[in-house]
């Protein structure tokens, strides 16, 4: 008799301190500088919005674009982060932000799967769709997290926003610096095994946001974004491939623009599959050259870097 | 039937229920080991003739260390004696055997030797009833990663007919508890990164590789740890005490400290059956060293048929080695200069182990902690590195000294955590390195309670629970 109440008050105090210590580390999340934190404090205005994976994150730089463009740029884009989940933070978005004018967006998360849910998870505190995608891949996660809420916040997220709790994390592509050695690219480019293998789920969750934001007016570009040109070369096929299918898959409305092979400079990569800020600068120049945004500043008083055309 | 001999057989159709849920098939092995040890120590023990007890207990040894050869070594042997072959200029045909590892095998063989062992030298008397002594090599919660207990310590508990204590149940469940902590909060939570740095070593910067060997060396010592007393606790509640396998090893200032703080069960059954067996330390410096080394060497081959295991026990041999003649010098140094005043203005050597005023033995220790600690981490690359070429990656990367910045770290805030929860461990066992200093133990009933909560919350909020099996259940 009494083991049973001792098991009943332990019981008692886990789920109390449980419900505690979890609404406690919701108001951390919710007050941090994260991207996803910020979707959900709502009432953003944005002119430009990024999406994607890592690429997006390193391929497109929101203070540089902000700053040639005068247009308010937020991004969206997180790594290893599929078209199904961008889908859910996407549409969080339009529901809680003021619309923005021009979705860019890196097609390559349509290979990635769903693992971020994972970490992710947290976000369905706040979000009913992220709670119906949770439960529809993790139906394990799903549920223990409604018994302990504690483990909604297992994950990155929770030092993600503790470290970014009084900044921003628009700002860090701004530090990317790093550039790969020569010879460790052509080892990378050999030993990987990247396929780009399209997930269906991706394909159909990309066509929805595509159709979905025309609808709503906003101006959608699709990018393929740089690679390093050994790994572009190797995968050439692959990302051909891959391109024509999305294609297929969202129409002829919206044409991809296949920046894969666009940089050359060597200097502009960190690692085979993403830039560094140098690099997100040149691409920046190479779409304001093709138009993809407009610029209010004269060519002749952008930055060096920027000045720089590859093919 | 007795209440007794009930209990005693339902924990052994439990253990072999346990054993043969993972394959059935080496169920007759384990019970074979039990009958031939059984009989074994039963014929030792019946006769007088030395020359008759010495048979036996050589085909025994050779029996059980046969067993292990066949399933663990003989692929290893065989490739090995390629590789010579054909570093001579030939090239032999021999087949490679399909052979699986039994789990456990190199537990519950050691323990079987011991039992056998400790009645030829007259430590124990032989087990009377096969059953209790099929409980001893099969009880479930050591079978499978240990600790290798002793017969001479657990035969006697299994004699007694425990009652249902709530005291040890408790005991026991908060012992548990603390082992999943340690296994899936600190153990798994650090595994990712040390897979993802290590998985390519030659990519990686310097900074990573010495974060991940450190993490590293924190992830074997909480999954182990952490098994362990997950053991010892499910043991603890059945009425049984294995003691301990880990006391905060890390705090060794000395190679000779940290193997009696490391998986304890297995080091003090290598020097017992092997280190004294070949003189241990009683027949000259030389002899010393070299039964220092064999041993080391051997218990590194039992953690696995590969030679990378080999050179991590083989340093270990060196740094015991190592650290007597240190400590000989130092000590005819002392005795040379025959003062007991602090040798500051003398060679830094003698300073750094002169222990005659408070201020240097406050401040030796915790060098010599960090020095034992690096030296330790250089040896779990050997440990963990899937073969010797990537060894050598790992260690070329990390003196290489290529790139110290933060920024090279990959996944960083996962980095941070691991960081932090190292940080919440070594804490706590400085904590309980005070208490032993002041021959306290850590009693409150309150803080205890405070703890099982704190880690009752913390396994949801920061374990990691994709299906990492626990490290020491390969070998």
């Amino acid at each position: 008799m009494k083991f049973s109440l001792y098991i009943l008050v332990i019981i008692l105090i886990f789920f109390t301190g449980d419900r505690i210590f979890s609404h406690f580390l919701a108001n951390i999340i919710q007050s941090s500088g994260t991207k996803f934190s910020t979707v959900y404090k709502g009432k953003q205005e944005n002119n430009v919005i990024l999406l994607g994976n890592s690429r997006s994150d390193s391929s497109f730089c929101p203070p540089d674009i902000a700053s040639l463009t005068s247009l308010k740029t937020f991004q969206l884009g997180h790594k290893g982060m599929s078209t199904n989940i961008a889908e859910v933070f996407w549409r969080d978005y339009i529901d809680l932000n003021k619309k923005p004018d021009i979705l860019l967006m890196d097609i390559t998360n349509i290979t990635d799967d769903d693992k971020l849910l994972y970490d992710l998870k947290a976000y369905s505190h706040w979000s009913d769709r992220m709670k119906s995608l949770l439960k529809k891949l993790d139906e394990t996660a799903y549920y223990t997290s409604l018994l302990s809420n504690l483990y909604l916040w297992n994950g990155e997220v929770l030092f993600r926003s503790l470290y970014f709790k009084n900044r921003t994390d628009q700002k860090k592509c701004l530090q990317s610096k790093r550039v790969v050695e020569p010879a460790t690219a052509l080892n990378m480019t050999k030993k990987s095994e990247s396929e780009f293998i399209i997930k269906k789920e991706n394909l159909n969750a990309l066509q929805r946001i595509v159709k979905d934001s025309i609808n709503v007016g906003i101006k959608v570009v699709l990018v393929f974004p740089p690679l390093h040109p050994e790994f572009a070369r190797n995968k050439k096929s692959y990302i051909q491939s891959l391109i024509n299918t999305t294609q297929l898959k969202i129409g002829n409305d919206i044409q991809i623009l296949d920046y894969s092979m666009v940089i050359q400079d060597t200097n502009a990569f960190k690692d085979i599959g993403h830039l560094n800020n140098f690099g997100s600068k040149l691409l920046l120049n190479k779409m304001i050259a093709d138009g993809v945004f407009e610029t209010s500043k004269k060519l002749s008083s952008l930055p060096k870097e920027v000045l720089r055309l590859d093919n | 039937m007795t209440r007794g001999t009930m209990r005693l057989m339902v924990i052994l159709l439990g253990s072999y229920l346990f054993y043969g849920w993972w394959d059935w098939r080496f169920l007759s092995l384990i019970i074979l080991s039990t009958c031939c040890n059984f009989w074994a120590g039963s014929l030792i023990s019946a006769t007088s003739d030395s020359k008759f007890r010495k048979i036996i207990l050589w085909t025994s040894i050779v029996g059980n260390i046969g067993l292990l050869g066949v399933f663990k070594y003989l692929n290893f042997f065989r490739d090995t004696v390629i590789k010579v072959f054909e570093g001579l200029g030939f090239n032999p045909d021999i087949p490679t055997l399909s052979i699986i590892l039994p789990v456990g095998i190199s537990f519950f063989t050691f323990q079987a030797l011991s039992y056998v062992i400790d009645i030829y030298r007259g430590n124990m008397e032989a087990e009377p009833k096969l059953l209790r002594f099929a409980v001893y090599i099969s009880l479930f919660p050591q079978l499978v990663a240990g600790p290798i207990v002793r017969a001479s310590q657990l035969l006697p508990e299994l004699r007694i007919d425990h009652k249902l204590d709530m005291k040890r149940i408790l005991i026991g469940i908060e012992m548990i508890l603390i082992g999943y902590f340690l296994k899936v909060v600190v153990s798994d939570s650090l595994a990712p990164i040390v897979d993802l740095i290590l998985s390519s070593p030659s990519h990686e910067t310097s900074l990573s590789l010495m974060v991940a060997v450190s993490f590293f060396a924190f992830q074997i010592y909480c999954d182990f740890n952490g098994y362990s007393l997950i053991a010892i606790g499910l043991g603890k509640m059945l009425g049984f005490d294995f003691g301990q396998n880990f006391n905060r090893p890390y705090f060794s200032a000395s190679f000779s400290e940290f193997w009696t703080r490391w998986h304890i069960s297995l080091s003090s059954w290598l020097r017992d059956y092997l280190y004294i067996p070949l003189g241990g330390n009683k027949h000259g410096r030389i002899k010393t060293f070299r039964n220092l080394v064999l041993t080391m060497l051997l218990g590194g081959l039992w953690h696995g048929a590969s030679w990378n295991f080999v050179i991590w026990g083989a340093l270990h041999g060196f740094y015991l080695v190592m650290q007597r003649i240190f400590s000989s010098i130092i000590k005819s140094l002392k005795e040379a200069i025959h003062t007991p005043l602090l040798f500051t203005q003398q060679t830094s050597l003698v300073t750094f182990v002169s222990v005659t005023t408070t201020t240097s033995r406050f401040l030796s220790r915790p060098l010599l902690i960090l020095l034992v600690f690096g030296l330790t981490c250089f040896s779990w690359i050997f440990f963990r590195a899937p073969d010797l070429q990537s060894s050598l990656d790992i260690i070329f990367g990390i003196y290489q000294l290529d790139d110290l910045s933060p920024l090279s770290i990959p996944s960083k805030f996962l980095v941070l955590k691991g960081v932090l929860l190292i940080m919440v461990i070594l804490s706590c066992e400085a904590f309980g390195f005070w208490l032993e200093s002041r021959n306290r133990t850590f009693e409150s009933l309150r803080l205890r309670w405070l703890r099982a909560m704190l880690i009752l919350w913390s396994i949801p909020l920061l374990g990691t629970f994709k299906s990492n099996s626990f490290i020491y259940f390969q070998f």
